[in-house]
C-alpha cells in the first residue's frame, strides 16, 4: 500500500507541474489596446472598414533589430492596432520566428496542415504551395480593391506582378523592392589613390593597375606588406565584396538569363566568362587577391576591410553603411568611392541586377476574405509609402528620435517603390546643388545636414553619407544603371521545375569551378564545367527558360 | 600504477607531455580567444587584433549583454529547463531502469519492454511528425515542450541498467531476505551504490539540456520564449551575402560585433565549466562500470 501511495505522489507532482505551467499566459492585448495613437488625428485614407471585425491569422519573422517601445510587442502594437481600429482585421499571430529559421518554420507549419490565413512565402515555397492548391486566387480581387496607387507601386517594376502570377492567375502580392539597389559598382579606398597619385579608374586595365599598386606599394603605411588589391568572400556573389561587377566588366554576366543571339542564355556559361577568370588567376598567382578568400566568409572580409588592408571591393550602393564604414576605426582618414564598374574594351560595362521579387504575401486557399490583403496593401500604398506628412511617418515608420526603434518591422505588409532610392537621391543632389533643402523630407534633410557637415565643417565619418548620396554618389551611378548602363536579369519567373531541381546542384559546380580557376587550376576546368553544366541538366533548363520567355513576352 | 609505463625511455615520457600538451592547447585556445575578445574594445576586435590576451581591456560588452532584456530571459529559460528536466529526467531513467535490470524469470515482460524503448533509440519518426507530435498535444509553445518530449534518455536507460546489473546479486537477495520490497531494493540498495553512474548520467542530461537549441527554435512560437542556445543561434548567424539588402544593414550590425557576441557564447560557457569539474570526479568510473559487463 505504501508504495501505490509513493506512485501516486510522483504522478500527482507531475501532473500537478504540467497543468501549473502548461497554460498559456494571459492576454495582455485587451488592456492595451486602448492606447491612444493618435489615428484619428491623422489625414489618412482608409479602405472600407470590416464591421463585424474579421480575424487574420498569420505569422511573422523577427530578428535582433526588431525592438518595441514601451509595452508594445509583435501582438500589439501601432501596426495591430491600426489594422484594428482601422480596416477592422485583427491579426492573429499564429507564431513568430527568427528571421533565420522563419522558412523552416513555415514549412514545417504548412506540411503539418497548420496555414496561415495570410503569409511571406519566396517565389518557390508560393510554386510549391500552389502546386499543392494551397494558396487562393487574388486576381479578382485585385481587379477589384486594388488602389491607384497600390497599382502604380506595383507596375513600376514591370516584372513584379508576372513573377506573381502562375498559370494567368495572381497568386500573391509581390513585395517590391529596387532592383538596380543589387546592381554592383566597384569602390575603391579613394585615400589610398590620392596618396599614391592614381586618376579614377576608366577601364580594367586601369583596375588591374590600382590593384597591383595597392598590392606592392604599402598604402597603409605601415610597412608591412599585408595589403591586398581585390577582396573577394568565399561566396563570390551577393551585396559586399562579389565577383559579378568585375564579370560585368568582361561583358560577363554570371547567375543571371539575359538576351543574346534572339533567345535567352545563361551568363555562367558564356564564352566571355573565359577571360575574366583568367584575370582573376593572374591577380590571384600575383598576391593582389586574399590567397584563402576560400574559406574567408563575410564577417571575416570585413575584418580585412576594418584593418585597412583591403583596397578595392566590388559590392552594392550602401556598402558604405556597412561594412566600408569600418575602415576608418583604424585610419580615420580612410574613405571610400564608387565608380561605375569599367570596361575591358571600348564597349561600356553594364552593371547586373536581378529584377526577382525576393518574396510575396499569399493567402491561403479557403479564406473567407482574400481582399483583406489587398486593403491592407492599399493602406500602406495609399498613406504610409512617399508620405510627405511627417507626423504619419513618425507614428507607422518611426521617430527619427529613437532610430533603432524601426516600426514599419512590425508588419508583413511592406512594399517598397523600386525608384524611391533614385528619386530620392536626385532630390538630395539638387539640394546640394542650389544648397537649398527646403523642398526635402525630413529624412532627406537630415541626410543633406550631414553631407553639409563633411565638407563644411569637415566631419570625416560624414564621409558615408557623400559616398553613397553626395555628388557623384553612388546613388548616381545606379541612376546611370537604370538608364543605359545596367543588365537586367531577364528570367523573373518563379523557378521552372528543371530549375527548382538542378540549379543548386549546378550552381555549386560553378562556384567550385570559379574558386579552383582563381586559385591556379587549369582554365579547361571552365570549358569542362561549360559541358557538364548543358548535360547535367541546363539544357532543359535553357529550354524551360526560352518557352517561359516566349510566353511572357 | 603500471610498471611497464615507468620503465619506458624518459623521451617518451617528454614526446607524450609535448603532444598531450599541444592537444591540450589546440582545446583550450577556442575558449582562451572568445574570452579575451570579450573583454576587448570593438575597435581591436573588429580589426581581428585580437587573440589569447583582450587588447584595450573593457567590460562594455558584459555591461551591455547583462542588460540586454533578451539574454538574461534566455539564460533564465535555460537555467529553469535545467533545473526542472534534469530531475524529471534521471527520476524516469531510474524507474524505467530498474524493472529492466531484472531476469526474466521476475519480470516475464522485460524482452518486450527493452524492445520498446530500444526501438526509439534505431528509428525516429522525423522532423514533421514529431511538430505535429508535439503540436497535437498541446505542448508547442509551451516551456514543457523543452523538457517532455526527451525526458527518457533510452541511452542513459542502457547505461543505468548495465550498472545495476553488475551490482552483486547477493545484495538485492540479502535485502528481500529481510523483507524488503522492490522499492526498498531500488531506493536503499541500488541507488546509494550507483552514485558515480547517476552522477554521469546528471552530467548528460544536464548539458544536453543547457546546449540543445533545435528544439527551442522549432517549438517555440515567438523568440521570447526560447532558451539560451537557440537565442545564441539567432545572434551568431553568418549571414550570406546574397541575400542582403538594404534594409539588413541594421542586422549586419549588429552581427558584425563581435566583442558582444564573444561575451554572450562566453557567459553561455559559464554553468557548465563551473558544474564540470564536481562532478567529473565521478565521470570515468560511472561510464566504465556501466560499460564492462561481467
Amino acid at each position: 500500500m505504501k508504495y501505490i501511495v509513493k506512485t501516486c505522489l510522483i504522478l500527482i507532482v507531475f501532473a500537478g507541474l504540467l497543468a501549473s505551467c502548461g497554460q498559456p499566459a494571459p492576454e495582455v492585448s485587451e488592456t492595451t489596446s486602448t492606447t491612444m495613437d493618435g489615428f484619428d488625428t491623422l489625414n489618412l485614407t482608409v479602405p472600407d472598414k470590416y464591421d463585424p471585425p474579421i480575424t487574420m491569422e498569420s505569422v511573422m519573422a523577427v530578428d535582433a533589430t526588431v525592438k518595441f517601445l514601451g509595452d508594445n510587442d509583435i501582438y500589439n502594437n501601432v501596426w495591430t492596432r491600426a489594422y484594428s481600429q482601422l480596416l477592422g482585421i485583427d491579426m492573429d499571430y499564429q507564431w513568430v520566428a527568427d528571421g533565420s529559421m522563419f522558412n523552416e518554420k513555415l514549412g514545417l507549419s504548412i506540411n503539418s496542415g497548420q496555414i496561415p490565413d495570410m503569409f511571406r512565402v519566396t517565389p518557390a515555397q508560393m510554386q510549391l504551395y500552389y502546386e499543392a492548391g494551397l494558396l487562393a486566387d487574388l486576381t479578382d480581387v485585385y481587379e477589384q480593391e486594388a488602389s491607384e496607387n497600390t497599382r502604380d507601386v506595383l507596375n513600376q517594376n514591370p516584372t513584379a506582378l508576372k513573377a506573381a502570377t502562375i498559370d494567368g492567375k495572381l497568386i500573391g502580392i509581390p513585395l517590391t523592392d529596387a532592383p538596380v539597389a543589387t546592381a554592383s559598382l566597384l569602390w575603391v579606398r579613394q585615400d589610398w589613390m590620392d596618396q599614391l597619385g592614381i586618376a579614377a579608374p576608366t577601364s580594367i586595365a586601369d583596375v588591374m593597375e590600382i590593384s597591383r599598386r595597392f598590392t606592392e606599394e604599402d598604402p597603409n603605411g605601415n610597412g608591412v606588406d599585408d595589403t591586398i588589391g581585390l577582396c573577394i568572400t568565399q561566396n563570390l556573389w551577393g551585396a559586399v565584396a562579389s565577383l559579378q561587377g568585375f564579370f560585368n566588366g568582361y561583358h560577363a554576366y554570371p547567375t543571371i538569363w539575359y538576351e543574346k543571339e534572339g533567345s535567352l542564355v545563361y551568363g555562367s556559361v558564356q564564352p566571355e566568362m573565359r577571360e575574366a577568370l583568367l584575370a582573376l588567376q593572374k591577380m590571384y598567382a600575383e598576391g593582389q587577391i586574399d590567397q584563402e578568400f576560400g574559406v574567408k566568409d563575410i564577417n571575416q572580409v570585413t575584418e580585412t576591410i576594418a584593418q585597412g588592408q583591403c583596397g578595392m571591393q566590388f559590392g552594392v550602393w550602401w556598402n558604405p553603411y556597412h561594412p566600408l564604414n569600418l575602415s576608418q576605426q583604424n585610419d580615420p582618414t580612410a574613405f571610400w568611392t564608387a565608380f561605375p564598374i569599367p570596361s575591358v574594351d571600348d564597349q561600356v560595362a553594364k552593371s547586373q541586377y536581378t529584377s526577382n521579387v525576393g518574396a510575396l504575401l499569399v493567402v491561403r486557399n479557403g479564406y473567407e476574405h482574400p481582399e483583406a490583403l489587398i486593403r491592407m496593401v492599399n493602406f500602406w500604398t495609399d498613406n504610409i509609402l512617399d508620405s510627405e506628412d511627417d507626423e504619419i511617418r513618425r507614428i507607422f515608420l518611426g521617430d527619427i528620435e529613437a532610430p533603432d526603434v524601426v516600426l514599419y518591422k512590425y508588419t508583413n505588409v511592406q512594399l517598397w517603390e523600386p525608384d524611391a532610392t533614385l528619386i530620392g537621391g536626385k532630390k538630395l543632389r539638387e539640394a546640394l546643388a542650389s544648397k537649398d533643402p527646403s523642398g526635402l523630407d525630413l529624412d532627406a534633410q537630415w541626410r543633406y545636414r550631414i553631407i553639409q557637415a563633411y565638407f563644411e565643417q569637415g566631419i570625416l565619418e560624414a564621409w558615408v553619407e557623400v559616398a553613397t548620396n553626395g555628388p557623384n554618389g553612388a546613388v548616381s551611378i545606379l541612376e546611370q544603371i537604370a538608364v543605359d548602363r545596367g543588365m537586367m536579369n531577364q528570367f523573373y519567373g518563379v523557378p521552372t521545375p528543371a530549375m527548382a531541381e538542378k540549379m543548386p546542384t549546378l550552381q555549386t559546380m560553378e562556384d567550385v569551378m570559379i574558386t579552383k580557376v582563381i586559385m591556379g587550376d587549369s582554365i579547361e576546368l571552365f570549358d569542362q564545367f561549360v559541358e557538364d553544366w548543358y548535360q547535367l541538366g541546363g539544357s532543359e533548363i535553357v529550354e524551360e527558360v526560352n518557352t517561359w520567355a516566349e510566353k511572357n513576352q | 600504477m603500471n610498471p611497464k609505463i615507468t620503465k619506458l625511455p624518459p623521451i617518451w615520457n617528454i614526446v607524450n607531455m609535448v603532444v598531450l600538451g599541444t592537444l591540450a592547447l589546440v582545446c583550450a585556445f577556442p575558449i582562451m580567444h572568445i574570452f579575451a575578445l570579450s573583454l576587448s574594445s570593438a575597435t581591436a576586435a573588429n580589426s581581428g587584433l585580437v587573440t589569447v590576451f583582450p587588447i584595450d581591456f573593457t567590460l562594455q560588452s558584459y555591461q551591455f549583454v547583462i542588460e540586454n532584456p533578451a539574454f538574461v530571459r534566455a539564460f533564465g529559460i535555460s537555467l529553469m529547463r535545467v533545473l526542472v528536466g534534469t530531475p524529471i529526467s534521471m527520476i524516469l531513467t531510474v524507474l524505467v531502469a530498474y524493472p529492466l535490470s531484472r531476469n526474466r524469470g521476475e519480470f516475464r515482460a522485460r524482452d518486450f519492454f527493452v524492445w520498446f524503448f530500444l526501438i526509439t533509440v534505431l528509428f525516429s519518426g522525423g522532423m514533421i511528425p514529431y511538430y505535429m507530435v508535439i503540436r497535437q498535444t498541446g505542448l508547442i509553445d509551451s516551456f514543457w515542450a523543452l523538457v517532455i518530449p526527451g525526458a527518457l534518455p533510452v541511452f542513459n536507460v542502457i547505461l543505468l541498467v548495465n550498472f545495476f546489473r553488475n551490482i552483486p546479486k547477493e545484495l538485492e537477495e540479502a535485502a528481500a531476505m529481510d523483507g524488503a520490497t522492490h522499492w526498498d531494493i531500488l531506493f536503499r540498495v541500488l541507488l546509494p551504490l550507483s552514485l558515480p553512474i547517476l552522477a554521469t548520467l546528471t552530467l548528460f542530461v544536464a548539458v544536453g539540456h543547457w546546449n540543445s537549441w533545435f528544439d527551442g527554435l522549432l517549438l517555440m512560437n515567438s523568440p521570447d520564449k526560447y532558451p539560451l542556445q537557440s537565442y545564441l543561434q539567432t545572434v551568431i548567424i553568418n549571414p550570406d551575402p546574397r541575400f542582403l539588402s538594404e534594409r539588413d544593414l541594421a542586422l549586419l550590425q549588429i552581427i558584425s560585433n563581435r566583442t558582444t557576441r564573444a561575451a554572450q557564447i562566453f557567459i553561455a560557457m559559464i554553468p557548465i565549466l563551473v558544474v564540470y569539474p564536481f562532478l567529473q570526479r565521478y565521470f570515468i568510473t560511472g561510464l566504465k562500470m556501466g560499460s564492462v559487463k561481467g
